[in-house]
């Protein structure tokens, strides 16, 4: 349970960061949604594919809930993927948007007078 | 198997980035920014949960290197998910202003 609490928790933590500055979910939700679908689905045939080859060993632990949704796949996995394209997705357009904060300030703080320093 | 999958995601983001017409200095800078912080959260926490007993490897199919207990197999997943949800983020976006603009002579002025 703990580690399905963390993932949520961070899960949370994304959308927070998302709806504050707009960056992807809170700036186009179908799109939004459409990527995370389909990312997590990417992963989860990846997943399974690996699991078929006995690469992961899910392994009981007390910091899990025990449910799983397939074998060797635990809920907490697919928690995860969804996570894993979140964060990525947020990673990205959140440096997007930075990179553009600091260029349209820089450009907005070294002359006013420059003509094309003033773009709405 | 890490290699295809990498592949696919790397397509992904070329089509997505020829496709929404990104100018490679434009998104060079956040895609590579994102990717070093991914692989980096992932040399953390895949070693935290490793260590936590979450879950293990067969190790036959794995090539064996790894950081810390992290198998190099595993950056890939972070490697893709930068790779992928910008190339379908690009592609949903030119996929919606091209259905936009779908005469695609009509200019887009009939706003209010």
């Amino acid at each position: 349970m703990i580690y399905l609490g963390i993932l949520l928790g961070l899960l949370g933590c994304m959308a927070l960061l998302d709806a504050k500055w707009k960056l992807f979910v809170f700036r186009h939700p179908l799109r939004g949604l459409m990527v995370l679908v389909l990312g997590t689905g990417f992963f989860v045939l990846w997943d399974v594919l690996a699991i078929g080859q006995g690469i992961f060993l899910h392994k009981p632990s007390e910091l899990m809930t025990g449910i799983m949704v397939g074998e060797q796949f635990p809920l907490e996995e697919v928690f995860f993927l969804v996570f894993l394209c979140y964060c990525a997705m947020i990673a990205v357009t959140g440096a997007q948007a930075l990179i553009k904060f600091r260029a349209r300030r820089t450009r907005g703080s070294s002359k006013a007078g420059e003509g094309d320093g003033h773009v709405s | 198997m890490s290699f295809w999958f990498l592949a696919a995601a790397g397509s992904v983001f070329l089509l997505g980035a020829l496709a929404g017409r990104k100018k490679p200095a434009a998104i060079a800078l956040p895609v590579l920014a994102a990717m070093v912080l991914m692989l980096l959260l992932t040399a953390i926490f895949d070693n935290l949960m490793i260590f936590a007993g979450l879950f293990d490897y067969g190790t036959h199919t794995l090539s064996g290197l790894r950081i810390g207990l992290a198998p190099i197999e595993d950056f890939a997943y972070a490697a893709c998910a930068v790779l992928l949800g910008p190339g379908l983020w690009w592609l949903f976006e030119a996929l919606a202003s091209r259905r936009k603009g779908s005469g695609h002579s009509i200019p887009p002025n009939d706003k209010a």
